[in-house]
């Protein structure tokens, strides 16, 4: 595997990152010989679907005593207009 | 199904299994696996909100996915908009419509912020929003309990 060292890193940091991402491979960051990183290309993370996401909340069952919308009750409250018009 | 632009009054409902609209908002997001625009306010009043429910489990487990679905990329999608460019459309829509469809400073602004994110959809539980995001001409859906 190729390693670079930091001073080497610092030097070019641009061409080695290139480098990396271009030929899609994996570089070791030595400091005075010792491995102490690894740069890799980026990829995104996995990202999850809204099942996994709100697995929590749908396994809740829904209850029967319901509460207001605080967004909706916190403008109707601010809103001085829709207690004159309506 | 594309992205959307819920206002934070379908969000809560989203997360928060009491709210009055979870019951009709939850089938009607399912069934069309929609994803989510946001925004700096949208997420400042979503988070404050369910913050404010922490006490409860529900509240509690609402709080868990919102920190999940924060993290993915894909599923709430949050622009970094030019807030000082919002809030001017947000005030030239409320000058222009203001009047015949009257409603709240914040209500206007989630309005003007859909159109600069370029929502194709706009929901919301609020039906004096609903009406002022028609005619800045949104495509909306309503939601009513």
């Amino acid at each position: 595997m190729k390693t670079v060292g930091l001073k080497e890193l610092h030097d070019a940091t641009g061409a080695i990152v290139r480098g990396v991402v271009d030929r899609a491979e994996e570089i070791v960051i030595l400091d005075r010989g010792r491995k102490v990183a690894r740069l890799i290309p980026y990829t995104p993370p996995p990202e999850p679907s809204w099942r996994e996401i709100m697995r929590e909340v749908w396994a809740r069952p829904r209850p029967e005593e319901t509460v207001p919308n605080p967004i909706i009750a916190e403008r109707r409250r601010r809103t001085y207009v829709h207690r004159v018009r309506r | 199904m594309s992205i959307v632009y819920a206002d934070s009054s379908v969000l809560f409902a989203w997360f928060y299994l009491p709210d009055r609209f979870n019951a009709v908002v939850t089938p009607w997001l399912r069934n069309r696996s929609a994803d989510f625009l946001s925004n700096e306010v949208l997420r400042l009043e979503l988070r404050h909100n369910i913050r404010l429910v922490r006490g409860n489990p529900d509240g509690e487990t609402a709080w868990r996915a919102l920190q999940v679905a924060e993290r993915s990329a894909a599923r709430l999608r949050h622009d970094h908009i030019d807030l000082e460019r919002a809030f001017a459309q947000a005030d030239a829509l409320s000058r222009r419509l203001g009047q015949a469809h009257p409603c709240g400073a914040m209500d206007v602004f989630h309005v003007a912020a859909a159109l600069a994110q370029e929502a194709p959809l706009f929901l919301t539980c609020d039906a004096m929003q609903a009406d002022f995001a028609r005619a800045a001409g949104l495509q909306v859906q309503g939601f009513t309990e």
